[in-house]
């Protein structure tokens, strides 16, 4: 429709701005295939997981905590980041049973998307786990405090509507979810 | 929260550190990134087609498919945001815009609410109006096509996944079956 030129942009320099142990923040400078040079700040973090787990009786494993972003305790999917060295899939089952005690017998994954395209470096690895229970105690990282919940999907879907549920990346998952169980139809 | 320290601050990006205490009692070091808030449009046009961007992003070096986008600058709606975006970046103007609710972008380390919008009966009629950073290409997109581009990767961004999942919902073209 429009004369524009769509291209990679040339990096021509980076240098970190901030570092602390598990991101950084990079400036770098670029140059555009229509000649433009421009200044751009992203944030350079590990992968992460996402899991929409089922349990045996059909509910979601959901769990509660605070987030210092948002300031808020929201309702959320078990998530963290991917260890060096790890899978995605290990990372998520990880995840799942370190933040909930769950464990799941099947892991569908349902895909890789950018957590913030523009300014993160961050792939967020969503996947389904099917027929979950409970197996062991939670085993949580030093600043983790969550509790752990199973919700309808019914109740889920409320939560998300109410903005208890806020993480705009954990709701596409949820859809991702519930498409890939035959659950959700876009006609 | 104990303490707040501003480590770093420009136009696009500031970076403080805040020292909280856990309920438990004990202490931790959390930073956090406070970029402006945004909005996204999820404009779709008299014939029903879903008006979408290809643009560079450098986060991840691609180029992507994505919705119209941006920051809401100050002293402005995020309603204003949403149509002036949908404006700039594409020259499309729409007859009614519909909110389908603000989410976090990323509730853990940042403080950047996102507000999406439905927009219905859109028509181009402006030129594009980039800012010096953008660079875009404008495309009418089918609903189907839209969704083949969700599931091959290449519309990529999982906060505007969410944008048309909800303005889907809202238009009554998506069943869940509870």
């Amino acid at each position: 429709m429009f004369e524009m030129k769509i291209g990679k942009w040339k990096m021509l320099s980076e240098k970190t701005r901030f570092k602390n142990p598990w991101w950084k923040v990079v400036e770098q400078k670029f140059l555009t295939p229509n000649g433009k040079k421009i200044r751009w700040f992203i944030v350079k973090k590990p992968n992460a997981v996402c899991v929409f787990c089922l349990t045996k009786k059909g509910k979601v494993v959901a769990i509660r905590h605070y987030r210092p972003g948002a300031d808020k305790i929201v309702w959320d999917l078990p998530t963290g980041y991917i260890n060096k060295g790890e899978t995605p899939l290990q990372a998520a089952k990880r995840e799942l049973r370190e933040e909930t005690g769950f464990s799941a017998k099947k892991f569908i994954p349902l895909g890789a998307y950018a957590g913030n395209a523009a300014g993160d470096t961050v792939m967020l690895h969503s996947f389904l786990a099917v027929h979950g229970e409970k197996a062991h105690g939670q085993d949580l990282d030093e600043s983790e405090e969550i509790e752990v919940h199973e919700l309808e999907i019914a109740q889920l879907m409320g939560k998300i509507k109410s903005k208890a549920f806020i993480d705009s990346t954990r709701v596409g998952v949820v859809f991702l979810a519930l498409e890939k169980l035959g659950l959700l139809k876009v006609r | 929260m104990l303490s707040e320290e501003t480590k770093f601050h420009n136009p696009w990006l500031t970076l403080v550190e805040r020292e909280y205490k856990l309920a438990d009692g004990r202490k931790t070091q959390w930073h956090i990134i406070q970029r402006p808030d945004a909005v996204c449009v999820f404009c779709l046009t008299k014939k029903g087609k879903v008006v979408a961007i290809r643009h560079y992003r450098a986060g991840i070096d691609r180029i992507i498919t994505d919705l119209p986008t941006g920051r809401i600058d100050k002293g402005e709606t995020p309603l204003q945001a949403a149509k002036r975006e949908l404006k700039e970046e594409t020259g499309f103007k729409a007859r009614k815009f519909i909110e389908l609710g603000s989410y976090a972008s990323n509730p853990s380390a940042t403080t950047t609410t996102f507000h999406a919008f439905l927009a219905l009966e859109g028509t181009r009629s402006h030129a594009q109006d980039l800012d010096e950073s953008e660079e875009i290409e404008v495309k009418e997109l089918t609903l189907k096509q839209l969704m083949q581009k969700i599931e091959s990767k290449e519309f990529f961004d999982a906060t505007r996944i969410v944008a048309v999942f909800l303005a889907l919902r809202k238009l009554g073209k998506l069943k869940i079956r509870l």
